[in-house]
Formats: structure tokens, C-alpha cells, sequence
């Protein structure tokens, strides 16, 4: 399994890299094709751990390759851990790409950066399954600075495009704000413990709570607390929690299946991933746990109200995944890692679902993207409406879907959880539950639904088969992953070699027997009729009485003037913290840089010695008696010298 | 019976003053030439006192050489004095100045 | 205060002002006297030295030959200009305090350093040992220091050379015999057969 799993960790970077550098000299067919096989061999591979490890329950491969560094008696090492949690997510990851890969043929068709393109989600795909099958924080980093990294790299894809080179600065700056902390989490944990090694952090992690680390005088927190709230904005940063969840919905500006692979399904997910990784040490400090938890349901809800004020399709469907980036966290936060990864997984079938759709009506109306110049495209693209129907659907958590088993096991954690401040989250993510069913089913009304608002002058037509296959793939496990995994990720005990956490009953205070049964025992609970609620008031508004709407908006003026500027997030940003940063940086160039190293010290250094040797030049000065003076001086020196000593 | 340092002393004091000479003097080069003169002089005048005093001949048979050279040296130094003078019309150390910066 | 002792004293006080003189003399024809004298008291104290054969050398070498040559030269520059002109020396306080310094500088090495020779004259040695310094000089010049005499030769027949190749001039005009000229002579330049046309018609 060792050497499988290196080569679906390696494939898609060769591939990627071959794509890069030769693609463009061959054709294009050469470079779809190599690397949509390359990811298909990962996926395999992929599939084929996890059918072993459901054969072999307990198989686990942690295993170094190679010693990367040795430093003063710390050993750095690469190594792969292939456990439960990593074979799920891989299959996902893997999949996911397979899927865009496919999609990216026909979308990307015109494109002048095809080649570009594919090798750039190839090499992502590469640094998503590094971080994933990873078995040491070192290299969990590494993965992701890759990822973020192709990220940057693809949202100003389009590079010409200067809102396209504003997102991506965006995206990486914010991502190093939370890459800061990750670093720092990092270091405070390798500082007490010494090791970044999973298995030895989880082994002494006692340490970590024993070691009281002071901030400032007299204030000092205990080690494991530092740790986990450090690591955590790291994973605030890459999974866009608030306050730095402003890159997600610029990054739209990249091609829709990078949105769908990056910003949906993969990147996103890895601030998620790495808390339930570190579940054992996020266990052992509930001040963390709180945090986590009123951070996700903060997000939740409100980016989620965003979604509802939003023109551009992309834009709804990035506010939605922000939201449940929140669920995901806020079940991480009431310890309940097994349902919030089962929500990730789930949560990447759907929105890429979704995104892939959005992409092919983006393509249908040649670019367009704003929803109020689509419309009643239900009969014009019948299969891209079902796909979105159905990722709707699942997102919303209606019955029978997979988005429900997800969802709905994580509220009734939630519900069920004595954290501190789970109460403030169950409502939120209550309301959100309406909120989401809200702006779905906008979104699914405006374009599908209605009268065609489209003035372009092109026929709309369904798009070519490369685009609706990978639709279709991802439907089919939008609607049935959940049934036969439910009882086993969530409930059972198939993350128990990987993450930590209570047993199920303690966690849900529900004993599950089957995922009927699952069903009916959620029919009591608020959560369908608060979708149904919501779906009701997205048909009242949208289709029954379009000018609704516009009426609460100009009642509630204030309160729209501030979800449209999205809470003064990017003003404050932009206005506060950009400008004063950039003034510091004129600063140091004017002061600093100009001033004192170019002109002091560099041409400084220049001018004195010009100036010394014009006047050192003086000693040249042809007469004799200067010179027999100098030798007299020197004889003198000489003579003093042989004195003293 | 004297002692060696006066001897020393003395000499040291001559080359002093030949040293002085040679870094005051602005007027002309013959004067430069008699104070090295003067310098040779207080040098010879310490091989003699270290000659006598350690009863060694060599010191002399030094001299004696020195003497030799500073004959020569003195003669050829006035045949280029002779040979600047023509050039230059005079032998002002003031106006020597050709190799300066 | 024994007799040596005065005449040391009194010699050496007059060489510290004849040298004295030589620089601070304006007439440099003064300065070249005050040498003169300061070579005489060094050759008296040099015979208390036990140096005869050098005193005497010294008198007859360096004041007969190579001072006169300097007061030849000196008369025969025409030197009154600079004479007159003599600005005040600026360098001429730092000067001398650098020299003060050396002299200064050069006393202290040898009152207080002086360990490492002696400061009374050996016992008995070989100036003492009744030959006279003359026969002494020259039986270990010629055998020991044989090859530095012939060297010693040498450079005055090139202090001669020098001093005739630097300052002889050669005037315009004048015929001479350029002997190597005459010897190498060819029939051919010196006698030419021509023929001449009658004058009768």
C-alpha cells in the first residue's frame, strides 16, 4: 500500500508539470488527456485503499520516506500516514479533481492558457493529497502553502484582468494572515513537545497542557490552548471563517472549475481537515472548542444572509459554501469531527455540483453571470436544471439527500452539546437552515425559473456532453453517498484510529440503528420545516410576487445597505488596514530603504572615499621634505613601538 | 673612563639634528645633501663608540666603507645637483615639484 | 671630572653646534664651514676612540676631497636669489617636534634599554693588544674583508663614470677627432677619381 499511495500522491505532479512544460508544444488533446488519466490513477489508487481499509478494518500506514532534515538533534521527516480519514478524503480530493478535470476539456475549450490551466489543477491536486497524506505538521504546512499557492495561481488565471490580479493578491495576503498563526501554532507546539510528528504529539500531548505559556506580564494561558486558537486561525484563514472570509467571494474571479475544485470541495476544506487531525489536542481545551464553535456559527449565519442580497451567480453560490464552512466548523467545535468531516465530504459533492452548473449556464449565456439577466433557462437547459435541482436540494438538507444526513446530524450535535456557547450556535445554525433554503432556492428560481431575461443574441442551448457528464457523475453521490456511509463515518466508529472523540451516543443523544430510521427521527425535529419555511419564502418572493422583494429592501434600507457592503468587511479592510499598511511600507522604502541604504550606506560609502582620497591625495604632494617628514614620522612610530615593548 | 652611552647620546643627537635639517630645509639642495652628510656622520660615530667599546674591529673596517660610499654618493649627488641646475636655473627645493599629485 | 671627560665634553658640545649650524646657516657656504668643523671635533672623537687611522682618514677623505667638492659647487651655482628669498617655514615647529621627538625617543633606548651591552670597554681586546690601529685595519680588511674592498673599488670607479657621464657637455661646432672614425676608414671615401674634359677645345 506504501508504494500506492506514493504514486497517487506523485501522478497528478507529474502529470501536472508535464502538462506545464510540454503540453503547449504538443496539442491539447495530448494535455487533457495525460493529465484527466493522471487523476484517474490517483482516484483508482484512491478507491482502492479505501475498499482495503473497509476490508481490513484497523489497516494504517504511517510510514517516513525519507529524512528531510536534521537540525541540532530535530529530526524533520516525510512521511505518509494513510488512515481512515486520510483514504476518505483522498477519494474525495481525487475524485472532485477527476470530475473538473473532465468539466475544464469543454469549458476551458477557447481558452489561450489551456495547457496553463490543466497543469495548474493537476500540480493542486498534488499539493491537496500532500497535505492530506501527510504525517507530520512540517509537511501538512507544505501542502498548505502548495495549495494556496495554486490557488493565488488560478484565481488571477485570468491575469490580464485587473480585478481578477486584485482577488488573487487578496486571496494570498488573507491566506498569510492565517498561515501566520498556523506558524505560530506550530512553532509553540514544536517548541514544548519537539517533534511535529503526528503520532508523537498526540502521545505527549499532556505536555502541552501542563505548559503555561506567558504572553504578557502576568497573563499566561496554558500551551495547549495557545496551540489549538493559533492553529485554528490558520484554519480560519484557509477555510474563510470570519473575519477572513473576504477572499472567497472575489475569488470568484477565477474559471468556474476552479471555483468548484478549490473554493467548494478541496482548499477550503483543509482548515477543517487539519482541526480534525488535530482532534486529540482540540479535545483537551474547551476554551478552543468555544471559539471554534461561536467563529463557525457566527459564519454561518451571517455570510449566509449575504448569500441572499447577491446579483452574481457565483457569488451565491460562494457565500453559501462560506456558511457551510461555518457548519462544518461548528461541528468541529462541539467535538463532533466525525459529522463534520461526513459534512465535508458530502458538502464537496454538492457545491461542486453546483458550481460545475453555474459554470455551464455561465457558458450557455457566453459569460454572463449576472442573474438578473437569466432566466426561465428550465426549458432551454433541461439537464443542467436537474443537476442544479439536485445539488439544491442536497444543500438545502431535504430528505432522502445526502446533504440531509449531513446536516441534520450535525444540528442534533450541536443541539445536544454542553459547550460553551452551543446554545448561541444552535440558533444560529437553525436560522441558518432557513437562510440557506432561502437563497438556494432564489438562486434555483431566478435562473431556471420564470420569464427568459436574457438579451443576448445567441441561441441558449445545453452545453456540449464533456461539460454535463462530470453533472452528472456528481449528482449520483449528491443524492445517495450518505446512505450507506452514514451509520459507519458518522455514527460508527471509522475515524476512530484518526480523530478523537466521544462515543455516539454521548455526542448526539441519538442511538443509531439505520439511516431510515435516521430519516423518520428527524421528522422531529425543527430542522425539515425550517427548510420547508425557507423554501416557501424563496417561491413567495421570487415567483408568486417578484416585486416582494424589492419592497423589504427599501423598508429595510439600512439593513440591506449593509449586507450589500458586505458588513464594511472589505471597506474597513481596504480603508483601515490596506492603507495604513501601504503607508508604513512608503515609509520604509522612502526612509528606510532610499535614505539609509542606498543613500548612506551605499553611495555614502561612494562619496567617503572620494572624499578620503581627495584628501589622502594631498600626501602626493611632489616635495621631498613632505615625504623625508612622513619617513621621520614613521621612523618615530617605530622607535615608540620598540619601547614599549 | 666614559661611559658608552654619552657617545650614543651624541650620536643620536647629530642625527637628530640631520633629520630636522633635511624636513626644514626650503632653501636649496645643497643643504639637503650636507645633512645627509651629517646623518652619515652620527652613524659612523656610533660604530666606533660600539667598536671600541666591545674591542672589535669590524665596527672600523664599517666605517671604513661607509666612508667609501658616502665619498662617492656625495659626488654623484652634486653631479646631478649640477646637471638640475642647468635644466631648472636653480636649486630652489621649492620648485621641484614635478612628481606631485 | 677627568681629563677625557672634558675633552669629551667640550669636543662634542662644539659638533652639536657646528651641526647646528649647518642647517640654520642662511649662506650656505657658512653651512658648508660648520661642517667642516663638526668633521673635525668628530675626528678628535674619534681618536679619544681609539680610531686613529678613521680620524685621520676622515680629515683627509671627507673635509680634503668631498667638502671641498661641495664649496666648489656652491661657488660655482649661482645661488644669490635664494639666499635672500627665505619665507618663514611653516612646517618648521612640527618639524621639530617630530624630531624632538625621534631624538627624544632614541635617548630613552639608550639610557634605559641598555642591558644588552655593555657600557664599559671589554677588559682587554683586540685594540689593546699593542698593534697599531692601522696594521690592525688593514690585516683584516685584506683577508677577511677582501671581496667588500674590491666591491668597494668599484663603486668609486662608478661614482666616476657617473659624475663625467651626467655632466659633460658637448658644444656645438667644435671639430674633434673621433679616433674609432679615422681608423675605420674606406678608400673609397677618401679618394675619388674624376674625370675632367679638357679645356682645349
Amino acid at each position: 500500500m506504501y508504494e500506492l499511495s506514493l504514486i497517487a500522491l506523485i501522478t497528478p505532479l507529474i502529470v501536472g508539470l508535464l502538462a506545464g512544460f510540454v503540453g503547449s508544444r504538443i496539442n491539447k488533446s495530448f494535455t487533457h488527456w495525460m493529465t484527466t488519466l493522471g487523476i484517474f490513477i490517483s482516484f483508482a489508487i484512491s478507491c482502492w485503499i479505501l475498499i482495503e481499509i473497509f476490508l481490513n478494518p484497523g489497516l494504517l500506514l504511517n510510514q517516513n520516506i525519507y529524512e528531510w532534515m536534521s537540525i541540532a538533534g530535530f529530526n524533520f521527516k516525510a512521511g505518509i500516514l494513510v488512515d481512515n480519514l486520510t483514504a476518505s478524503m483522498m477519494v474525495v480530493v481525487t475524485f472532485i479533481s477527476l470530475m473538473v478535470h473532465i468539466y475544464s476539456i469543454g469549458y476551458m475549450r477557447d481558452d489561450p492558457g489551456y495547457h496553463r490551466f490543466f497543469c495548474y489543477i493537476s500540480l493542486f491536486t498534488f499539493a491537496m493529497l500532500l497535505l492530506v497524506i501527510s504525517n507530520n505538521l512540517l509537511q501538512l504546512f507544505f501542502g498548505w502553502e502548495g495549495v494556496g499557492l495554486m490557488s493565488y495561481l488560478l484565481i488571477g488565471f485570468w491575469y490580464k484582468k485587473e480585478s481578477a490580479i486584485k482577488a488573487n493578491f487578496k486571496a494570498f495576503i488573507i491566506n498569510r494572515v492565517g498561515d501566520m498563526g498556523l506558524i505560530l501554532g506550530i512553532a509553540v507546539i514544536f517548541s514544548v513537545i519537539g517533534s511535529l510528528d503526528y503520532q508523537m504529539i498526540f502521545d505527549s500531548s499532556t505536555e502541552l497542557v501542563n505548559t503555561k505559556i506567558t504572553i504578557i506580564n502576568d497573563y499566561s494561558v496554558s500551551g495547549i490552548t495557545l496551540a489549538c486558537l493559533l492553529l485554528f486561525i490558520g484554519a480560519m484563514g484557509k477555510s474563510a471563517q470570519m473575519p477572513l472570509h473576504v477572499w472567497l467571494p472575489d475569488s470568484m474571479e477565477g474559471p468556474t472549475p476552479i471555483s468548484a475544485l478549490i473554493h467548494a470541495a478541496t482548499m477550503v476544506t483543509a482548515g477543517v481537515y487539519m482541526v480534525a487531525r488535530m482532534s486529540p489536542l482540540f479535545e483537551l481545551s474547551s476554551m478552543a472548542l468555544s471559539v471554534v464553535l461561536i467563529v463557525g456559527a457566527t459564519t454561518a449565519i451571517c455570510s449566509g444572509l449575504l448569500g441572499i442580497v447577491q446579483f452574481d451567480i457565483k457569488r451565491i453560490i460562494a457565500y453559501s459554501t462560506i456558511s457551510q464552512l461555518g457548519y462544518m466548523i461548528v461541528a468541529a467545535g462541539v467535538s463532533a469531527y466525525s459529522a463534520s468531516i461526513f459534512h465535508l465530504m458530502t458538502h464537496a459533492f454538492f457545491k461542486s455540483l453546483l458550481f460545475l452548473a453555474a459554470g455551464s449556464v455561465i457558458i450557455a449565456l457566453h459569460h454572463e453571470q449576472d442573474i438578473r439577466k437569466m432566466g426561465g433557462l428550465r426549458q432551454y437547459m433541461p439537464i443542467t436544471y436537474i443537476a442544479a435541482l439536485i445539488g439544491s436540494l442536497s444543500l438545502i438538507g431535504f430528505p432522502g439527500f445526502a446533504g440531509f444526513f449531513s446536516k441534520d446530524a450535525l444540528i442534533e450535535a450541536v443541539a445536544h452539546s454542553s459547550n460553551l456557547g452551543s446554545e448561541f450556535a444552535y440558533y444560529c445554525v437553525l436560522i441558518g437552515v432557513v437562510i440557506t433554503a432561502l437563497y438556494t432556492f432564489r438562486f434555483l428560481f431566478v435562473v431556471f425559473h420564470g420569464d427568459s431575461r436574457y438579451k443576448g443574441d445567441n441561441q441558449i442551448k445545453e452545453s456540449s456532453w464533456v461539460i454535463l457528464i462530470p453533472l452528472i457523475l456528481l449528482s449520483i453521490p449528491s443524492i445517495i453517498i450518505a446512505w450507506p456511509t452514514l451509520g459507519i463515518l458518522v455514527f460508527g466508529d471509522f475515524f476512530s484510529n484518526s480523530i478523537q472523540q466521544m462515543s455516539s451516543y454521548e455526542l448526539f443523544g441519538y442511538k443509531y440503528q439505520s439511516p431510515l430510521n435516521f430519516l423518520i427521527h428527524a421528522f422531529s425535529g425543527p430542522v425539515i420545516y425550517l427548510s420547508l419555511i425557507g423554501i416557501i419564502t424563496a417561491w413567495v418572493c421570487y415567483i408568486k410576487m417578484p416585486h416582494f422583494p424589492e419592497k423589504i429592501s427599501n423598508k429595510f434600507a439600512i439593513i440591506y445597505k449593509v449586507l450589500v457592503n458586505k458588513y464594511y468587511f472589505d471597506y474597513f479592510y481596504e480603508k483601515v488596514v490596506a492603507k495604513n499598511t501601504t503607508k508604513l511600507g512608503l515609509v520604509f522604502w522612502n526612509f528606510g530603504d532610499i535614505k539609509i541604504i542606498d543613500d548612506f550606506l551605499v553611495n555614502g560609502t561612494a562619496i567617503r572615499i572620494q572624499k578620503l582620497s581627495t584628501i589622502s591625495k594631498k600626501l602626493q604632494s611632489g616635495y621631498i621634505y613632505h615625504y623625508a617628514l612622513m619617513m621621520v614620522i614613521g621612523l618615530s612610530l617605530f622607535l615608540a613601538w620598540i619601547i614599549i615593548n | 673612563m666614559l661611559t658608552l652611552q654619552p657617545y650614543l647620546t651624541l650620536a643620536a643627537i647629530v642625527f637628530g639634528i640631520g633629520v630636522m635639517g633635511i624636513i626644514i630645509n626650503r632653501k636649496n639642495i645643497i643643504i639637503l645633501l650636507m645633512c645627509t652628510e651629517l646623518l652619515l656622520l652620527a652613524v659612523n660615530f656610533n660604530f666606533i663608540a660600539f667598536s671600541y667599546f666591545n674591542q672589535d674591529i669590524t665596527g672600523q673596517i664599517f666605517v671604513f666603507f661607509i666612508l667609501t660610499v658616502a665619498a662617492a654618493e656625495a659626488a654623484i649627488g652634486l653631479a646631478i645637483l649640477v646637471v638640475l641646475y642647468r635644466n631648472k636655473n636653480s636649486i630652489d627645493v621649492q620648485k621641484l615639484q614635478t612628481l606631485r599629485e | 671630572m677627568s681629563f677625557i671627560e672634558i675633552i669629551f665634553y667640550v669636543f662634542a658640545s662644539i659638533l652639536v653646534l657646528t651641526s647646528l649650524g649647518v642647517i640654520l646657516f642662511k649662506n650656505p657656504v657658512y653651512s658648508a664651514i660648520s661642517l667642516i668643523v663638526s668633521f673635525i671635533t668628530s675626528a678628535a672623537l674619534w681618536l679619544l676612540l681609539q680610531a686613529e687611522f678613521l680620524a685621520i682618514v676622515l680629515i683627509l677623505v671627507y673635509v680634503g676631497a668631498v667638502m671641498v667638492l661641495f664649496l666648489f659647487v656652491v661657488m660655482m651655482l649661482n645661488i644669490d636669489d635664494v639666499m635672500r628669498t627665505s619665507k618663514f617655514n611653516k612646517m618648521a615647529p612640527f618639524a621639530l617636534f617630530i624630531g624632538l621627538i625621534v631624538v627624544a625617543e632614541l635617548i630613552t633606548l639608550i639610557w634605559f634599554r641598555s642591558d644588552q651591552f655593555s657600557m664599559v670597554p671589554v677588559s682587554t681586546g683586540v685594540l689593546d693588544s699593542g698593534v697599531s690601529n692601522t696594521v690592525l685595519l688593514g690585516t683584516t680588511l685584506f683577508t677577511d674583508y677582501l671581496y667588500l674592498f674590491e666591491i668597494a673599488g668599484f663603486i668609486l670607479l662608478l661614482a666616476i663614470i657617473v659624475s663625467i657621464s651626467l655632466t659633460m657637455r658637448r658644444r656645438e661646432g667644435l671639430k674633434r677627432q673621433i679616433v674609432s672614425e679615422q681608423v675605420n676608414i674606406d678608400q673609397t671615401k677618401r679618394m675619388k677619381l674624376v674625370d675632367l674634359k679638357n679645356e682645349r677645345n
